[in-house]
């Protein structure tokens, strides 16, 4: 039965699909309603799904209405995708290692990235989809890809350590 | 392999996408390159905070979710849509054939659906043993100090896992990792005997279940139960009564 199929094909990847809605969106009321609308989407075109990954399939779906909910389409300059002076090989500083073992602390650092880097730290760190099947997901380069995994964890790195210090300074 | 290409590969490497060649070439640079290794480092220091940011989507999502087709009511509140499908009538209609398929299939399907989700989360048990032998990435925190490694769960996921150290049973401990399983971050144990490896899943469930073998995946035996308001999975290449003896090892030292 159709139904049947659906439920079985798109429940068990509901929480993968509200956790993309959570980040993209920012908040549980907008990521409620991009999961609803787009297991909608998913049941009408259900008929076209053949196969294959039922959860790129579905976050493929999440993700296009979340853009369109938000009206939010990437526009911000990122600059240009080099992997150039990103590297930071100096040794992590303690209230790095510490904050990034704290998931607050992580959440918060998540949330302050530009959406490209958060849905690309999402889909790898995540969902452990590989560079391949992030690359149709976003529909970019697999090399802009990495480039992007690379840019979002220095960036992570940075506000991790902004915010340590933040917190240092007030208390 | 230099430090230029290392560092361009260092994603690469730690993400687990680099072909086996260019892995050695890359392992062999770092063995003797400090600022190289330490680069690999910050890369992986990050990922396991970033795993347990996950949000699981809320279990009255799940019902809504599963609902709605038979809810017009439901459908106009989502918004959202082009005029063309918010047409009550047409959703009313499919409503109601969706609601009739539900019904019917609701007694059918619940069984299908149970036996498929099972399936799913032993295959996916499977494939994270498999991973974790694979890619040599058997504990975030490598201890065999029960003390050690309970504390480092703390902060990274939403509940206490036990932590047994089993050695005088055979079964030492080696240490911790976050796990990935069923869309959730999990606790995962490992323990060793002889030359092998047991991944021991855990994340809190309400079922209690005797110590029972699941279907064998792969080669790899499973062995499931449920006590104290946590899940085990126990998964591994020893035998399966080893590998109940395992179970109810763990389940003993829980009650001293």
């Amino acid at each position: 039965m159709e139904t049947d199929l659906f439920e079985q094909t798109i429940l068990p990847h509901l929480d993968a699909a509200y956790n993309l809605a959570r980040w993209l969106a920012g908040n549980e009321h907008d990521a409620r309603d991009i999961v609803q609308e787009a297991a909608l989407r998913a049941f009408k075109f259900f008929g076209g799904f053949r196969g294959g990954d039922a959860r790129a399939w579905l976050l493929a779906i999440v993700r296009n209405t979340a853009f369109t909910k938000m009206r939010a389409q990437p526009a911000q300059d990122l600059g240009p995708d080099d992997l150039d002076k990103i590297e930071d090989t100096a040794p992590q500083p303690a209230q790095v290692l510490e904050r990034a073992g704290n998931i607050e602390a992580m959440r918060a650092a998540i949330a302050k990235l530009p959406v490209e880097f958060r849905e690309v730290i999402v889909f790898r760190e995540m969902e452990n989809f590989s560079y391949k099947e992030i690359a149709e997901l976003v529909n970019a380069p697999i090399g802009t890809v990495m480039s992007r995994l690379a840019r979002a964890r220095a960036q992570l790195r940075e506000i991790i350590l902004a915010d340590a210090n933040l917190r240092e300074t007030r208390s | 392999m230099n430090c230029e290409e290392v560092r361009e590969l260092v994603h690469a490497y730690a993400d687990g996408e680099l072909d086996v060649a260019r892995s050695v070439d890359f392992e062999r640079h770092i063995a003797n390159c400090e600022s190289c290794a330490a680069a690999l480092r910050n890369v992986r220091a990050l990922k396991p905070a970033i795993r347990g940011s996950y949000y699981a989507a809320p279990d009255d999502l799940r019902a809504s979710v599963l609902r709605f087709p038979s809810s017009p009511d439901g459908v106009r509140q989502s918004g959202g849509l082009p005029a063309a499908e918010r047409r009550a009538g047409s959703w009313l209609l499919t409503g109601l054939a969706i609601a009739a398929a539900l019904i019917l299939g609701f007694f059918v399907g619940d069984a299908f659906l149970r036996r498929s989700a099972n399936q799913n989360l032993l295959a996916e048990i499977t494939d994270a043993h498999v991973r974790s032998l694979a890619a040599n990435h058997l504990a975030d925190v490598a201890s065999s100090d029960q003390h050690t490694v309970r504390p480092w769960f703390e902060g990274k996921i939403d509940f206490a896992p036990p932590v047994e150290d089993l050695a005088t049973a055979g079964f030492p401990l080696v240490g911790g990792r976050l796990e990935y399983l069923r869309g959730r971050p999990v606790a995962a144990l490992v323990y060793q005997r002889r030359k092998h490896f047991v991944n021991l899943f855990i994340w809190p469930g309400d079922h209690v279940t005797e110590i029972r073998d699941e279907k064998p995946q792969r080669g790899y035996n499973i062995v499931h139960w449920a006590n104290d308001g946590m899940t085990y999975f126990a998964v591994s290449e020893i035998s399966a009564p080893e590998l109940r003896q395992f179970a109810r090892d763990f389940t003993t030292a829980l009650s001293h």
